[in-house]
């Protein structure tokens, strides 16, 4: 099957935070839902962006003399900015910047250059470890990533899908012969809020979580515990409900809402939507923790930072 | 154990068990009087034309007849010689003729081009006579005792009489009686448990493991008197074992004595080292001596586990740990290392015992004796009992060779394959230059240092009569530490891009613009720094030429005869001479200005690992380390958040195997925040215990000239 190239936002190499052991994650870009408090903004669209880290802009304004397009320009007191609209992808200005304050986010890949990037780590994956696609969400691309997973696992690379849910089930129904872990991300059970939050209501996240399950796919949940949107008690009561539910449920992972991504908004030339709430402490996510449980089987771990 | 004092006041009184006013009052003679009466002795001996090697072990001798000695009331290691009288302070009478003769050698074989007690080539290279770099053999110390040593001195000074027999039966009869002066003092100051340790460590070799431990301790206390730093305490958990087990066994130990017993030990060891002299690193595991390496056993054991936890416990900057890791090395052993390295305890380095085999077995030595491998100094490996490494006789700058390379005006390259071909011959040059003049020093080294204490646990040294200065071991190498691969292979990659690929300037204008360090040409020094390519992120125009550096320097050296009957060996490692030889080197092509350190150990030039840690490995592991019989190693960085939980231990452990599964030969770990460094920087005394292995020793961060300090910070916010 001929899975063309998708929009890579990064791989990172060697990393513990997106499933088990020692992982290597590709985010890809484009994403059905619009979280307010979205960690990967530039990975929110599918389309090539370009990046600007007004920290590392020394105002040489090399870039704006190799830009073809007129899209680099500074104003009378040296600040630096930047017309996207005109932008055309060239690369000129990335190349001619010296200090890396610019880049491309969002090049194209394919099955085959991926795969030959990551099992060059698959010595550091033993025992539990293996490969995660993020994003942005991977399952908008159902034949690339069964047909990368597969080829993962083929080489016997564990497989792991970090996933938003918001995608038609089909697009899970091709990739989850080939996928050892699915990590859900769940963002709160009231429709209403959800759709305030994320821009879409969540009753598709809720039937393809127990399609999933049905499937016989193990399931991580991770949710992000942003407060004052997703903390209410009667959201997380309703959780534990619906993940009481789920039959192959390995673990539920709670992450603290945090507002360092803040800068990658402004690099992306996004509007800043992070609400301003503080991270919630760790008596609040134990007490989240603990109301989880008592829906849970016991071998089911809540785990948080 | 602990003599009834709680641990906090017993860690404590340790700290100040080395108190000048300790030895104020006691016996024998004040430091200056001390080192009057040996050189008074240096020189009666020198005009009646004595031997130097007899002479040397009457000096050692005088010192032990003579030096002022306590015993205090808590410690079970309680013998304590006065500090300051010990090496590498100049008080020590015997290092200051030591080093006045190493002059005189320098001066006989260079002249007036001679710079000290070295020839040096600045920012190039240093050739020396190296004497600090040995292992004794610990095992024939604690099998045979000092009574068995002297014993086969005496024999040898009937059956092969000469200066060396001599000062070797001199001073083992002079260990036996310090003992006994000591087990008298102890006597008479209440310590009737000490003066009975003593007196039978007079008659016996040691028994118990406490008697193992403090015939260890005096060893080491007396060898780096006599003038050669000892530079590994033995591979720990394999020599002390059956001491431990039959403790055990006999109920003189229990696990709750045992541990406090080695916290005594450790404790005691750091303030004896007081984490100077760039540590001394314990060996622990390994696969144990066998006929059949496939069944070998690895050695870590119960008393291994106790050792670590002690030293996790413990908190402290010195003793640095070593562990040889093979597929059979316990999963726990390692895990709880990599929880050791996670809590800041970085003082541990770990080497692979399969490259390390393979490497060994390529430079000549018997598969019998790997058995016996560890590291001496930082993660120079060598043969226990059977080598003396000398493993920075040259200290060598591949960075250095740049400014030759643009000197010579007729030269006018075409290619870029032009530029390595002559940067490689000016390699072989200079390196053949540095190992010439090494050998003039090499002669020497029995008319400056003989060690007959040294010599006196050696095997062949005592076969056939020989010090090790005589080149009596079994295996005499003679180390070449190389520095800056990273900033040599970087420079050539900007070469090939800026020169002859994007042609941006000449090979001649380039050299002007080094000169002048980059002077006026901002733009072109960024274009060098941050858009050539990079060692260190597995990118192969950059990896490619620091391959074939390292395997034509390495292939010269090891075949290249030292003075000794034995040949030279290559250690791909700098420790802080990245940062010494880089004030010395001028600008270089890789975008670096005149001055800055140069890359350091086997690493990336700082901050240039856009890849992080799987990019260095991938850097790192294209090398092939069975060329490095001198050491090589790779010093990872990485941020606490990388490594937090059970999957940071894993990926901690992770590291070490892929690495040594991909032919590395030692790796070892910095974990550290740059939050946490500034606030060393601004409140030492809060962050006194804060380590850093520093390339291969560990040292206190606070201790860090600021320059240095703030690369460390570089690195930690570029992993953060």
């Amino acid at each position: 099957m001929n899975s063309g190239k998708i929009p890579v936002a990064a791989v990172r190499r060697l990393t513990i935070h997106d499933g088990p052991g020692v992982r290597d994650t590709v985010f890809v870009k484009g994403c059905p839902l619009r979280c307010l408090w979205c960690h990967n903004p530039e990975s929110i669209s599918a389309a090539p962006r370009i990046l600007f880290h007004e920290k590392l802009c020394t105002g040489c304004g090399a870039c704006m003399r190799a830009c073809p397009n007129g899209v680099h320009a500074f104003t009378p007191e040296g600040r630096h900015t930047l017309n996207r609209e005109a932008c055309r992808l060239c690369g000129a200005c990335v190349r001619a910047c010296l200090f890396n304050a610019l880049e491309i986010c969002g090049v194209k890949m394919s099955v085959e250059e991926l795969f030959t990037k990551l099992v060059k780590d698959r010595d550091y994956f033993v025992p539990e470890g293996g490969v995660t696609l993020s994003g942005g969400e991977p399952a908008l691309y159902p034949e690339f990533v069964s047909g990368l997973f597969r080829k993962l696992k083929e080489a016997g690379i564990s497989t792991a899908l970090d996933t938003c849910g918001a995608v038609d089930f089909e697009h899970y129904r091709m990739i989850l012969p080939h996928t050892d872990l699915v990590l859900f991300d769940l963002k709160g059970m009231d429709p209403e809020r959800h759709r305030r939050n994320t821009g879409r209501d969540n009753a598709l996240i809720h039937e393809n979580l127990r399609k999933i399950a049905a499937f016989g796919t193990s399931v991580e949940i991770r949710m992000p515990i942003v407060p004052g949107c997703n903390d209410f008690p009667d959201d997380i009561e309703k959780t534990g409900r619906l993940l009481a539910g789920i039959g192959t449920l390995k673990r539920v992972r709670l992450l603290a809402y945090h507002s360092l991504a803040g800068e990658k908004y402004a690099a992306a030339g996004l509007e800043n939507t992070m609400p301003e709430a503080e991270s919630p402490d760790a008596a609040a996510l134990d007490r989240i923790a603990d109301v989880l449980r008592s829906f849970l089987p016991p071998d089911v771990p809540v785990l948080h930072d | 154990m602990m003599m009834d004092v709680k641990r906090e006041d017993f860690l404590k009184k340790m700290d100040h068990c080395y108190d000048p006013e300790v030895f104020a009052a006691a016996e024998g003679l004040p430091p200056e009087e001390l080192r009057q009466k040996i050189r008074d002795l240096y020189t009666e001996n020198e005009r009646q034309g004595v031997p130097f090697a007899v002479t040397r072990a009457r000096m050692v001798e005088c010192f032990l007849q003579n030096v002022r000695i306590a015993v205090n009331d808590f410690d079970p290691f309680a013998s304590l010689v006065e500090r300051q009288t010990l090496s590498p302070s100049p008080a020590n009478e015997i290092i200051v003729i030591q080093n006045e003769r190493k002059k005189a050698s320098a001066r006989a074989a260079f002249g007036d081009r001679a710079s000290g007690m070295e020839a040096a080539v600045k920012g190039l290279y240093r050739s020396r006579l190296d004497l600090s770099h040995t292992s004794p053999d610990w095992d024939n110390l604690l099998n045979l005792g000092i009574p068995g040593l002297l014993a086969r001195a005496e024999t040898l000074c009937r059956e092969k009489p000469s200066p060396f027999a001599e000062s070797v039966r001199i001073v083992y009869t002079a260990f036996r009686d310090f003992l006994l002066r000591f087990a008298d003092l102890s006597g008479r100051s209440g310590r009737a448990d000490l003066k009975e340790m003593l007196t039978f460590l007079t008659d016996h070799a040691p028994e118990t493991l406490r008697q193992a431990l403090e015939l260890g301790l005096l060893y080491r206390e007396i060898q780096e008197i006599e003038g050669e730093w000892v530079r590994s305490m033995g591979i720990f958990d394999r020599m002390y074992r059956r001491f431990y087990e039959a403790d055990l066994a006999s109920g003189r130990l229990t696990a709750e004595s045992a541990e406090e017993l080695l916290t005594a030990y450790f404790s005691r060891f750091l303030v004896q080292s007081q984490g100077k002299d760039n540590g001394t690193p314990f060996c622990f595991g390994g696969l144990l001596p066998s006929d059949d390496p496939e069944t070998a056993e690895d050695g870590c054991c119960g008393l291994t586990r106790l050792a670590w936890k002690v030293f996790r416990d413990l908190g402290r900057i010195d003793p640095k740990f070593s562990l040889r890791v093979n597929a059979k090395t316990p999963d726990d052993v390692l895990a709880f290392a990599a929880e050791c390295i996670r809590e800041g305890k970085s003082s541990m380095v770990f080497a692979c015992e399969e490259t390390a085999r393979k490497m060994f077995l390529r430079h000549g030595k018997e598969p019998r004796d790997l058995a016996n491998f560890l590291p001496v100094g930082c993660y120079e490996p060598a043969i226990m009992g059977k080598e003396l490494s000398c493993t920075m006789t040259i200290l060598f700058n591949f960075a250095g060779l740049f400014p030759e390379l643009f000197s010579d005006p007729g030269f006018t390259p075409k290619t870029f394959d032009e530029v390595f071909h002559k940067f490689l011959e000016l390699m072989e040059c200079r390196l053949a230059e540095s190992m010439e003049k090494a050998n003039l020093l090499e002669k020497d080294w029995n008319r400056v240092s003989p060690a007959p204490l040294l010599s006196g646990t050696m095997d062949e040294c005592m076969v056939r009569g020989l010090d090790v200065s005589q080149y009596g071991t079994k295996y005499v190498t003679s180390g070449v530490m190389c520095a800056g691969i990273g900033t040599a292979a970087d420079s050539l990659a900007a070469i090939r891009e800026l020169v002859f690929e994007e042609k941006r300037v000449s090979f001649a204008e380039l050299g002007r613009i080094l000169a002048s360090n980059w002077e006026g040409q901002e733009p072109l020094r960024l274009l060098a720094a941050k858009r050539a390519p990079k060692w260190g992120n597995g990118i192969d125009s950059a990896d490619s030429p620091a391959k074939i550096i390292a395997e034509r320097a390495g292939d010269q050296i090891m075949h290249t005869p030292n003075a000794k009957g034995g040949f030279y060996q290559m250690g791909l490692w700098s420790i802080d001479w990245s940062y010494i030889f880089g004030r010395e080197t001028g600008a270089t092509p890789d975008g670096r200005h005149s001055g800055d350190p140069i890359s350091r150990n086997v690493l990336s030039t700082s901050g240039c690992d856009a890849e992080g840690i799987a990019g260095l490995l991938d850097s790192a592991s294209a090398l092939d380390h069975t060329l490095f019989a001198d050491g090589s190693v790779l010093d990872v960085m990485l941020s606490p958040r990388s490594v937090a939980g059970d999957a940071g231990i894993n990926l901690i452990v992770r590291l070490i195997r892929t690495f040594f599964e991909r032919g590395g030969l030692f790796i070892q770990f910095n974990v550290l925040s740059p939050a946490v460094l500034r606030a060393a920087q601004k409140d030492p005394e809060q962050y006194r215990n804060l380590q850093i292995r520093l390339c291969g020793w560990n040292v206190r961060f606070i201790d860090l000239p600021p320059h240095v300090q703030e690369t460390f910070i570089t690195e930690a916010e570029s992993r953060s």
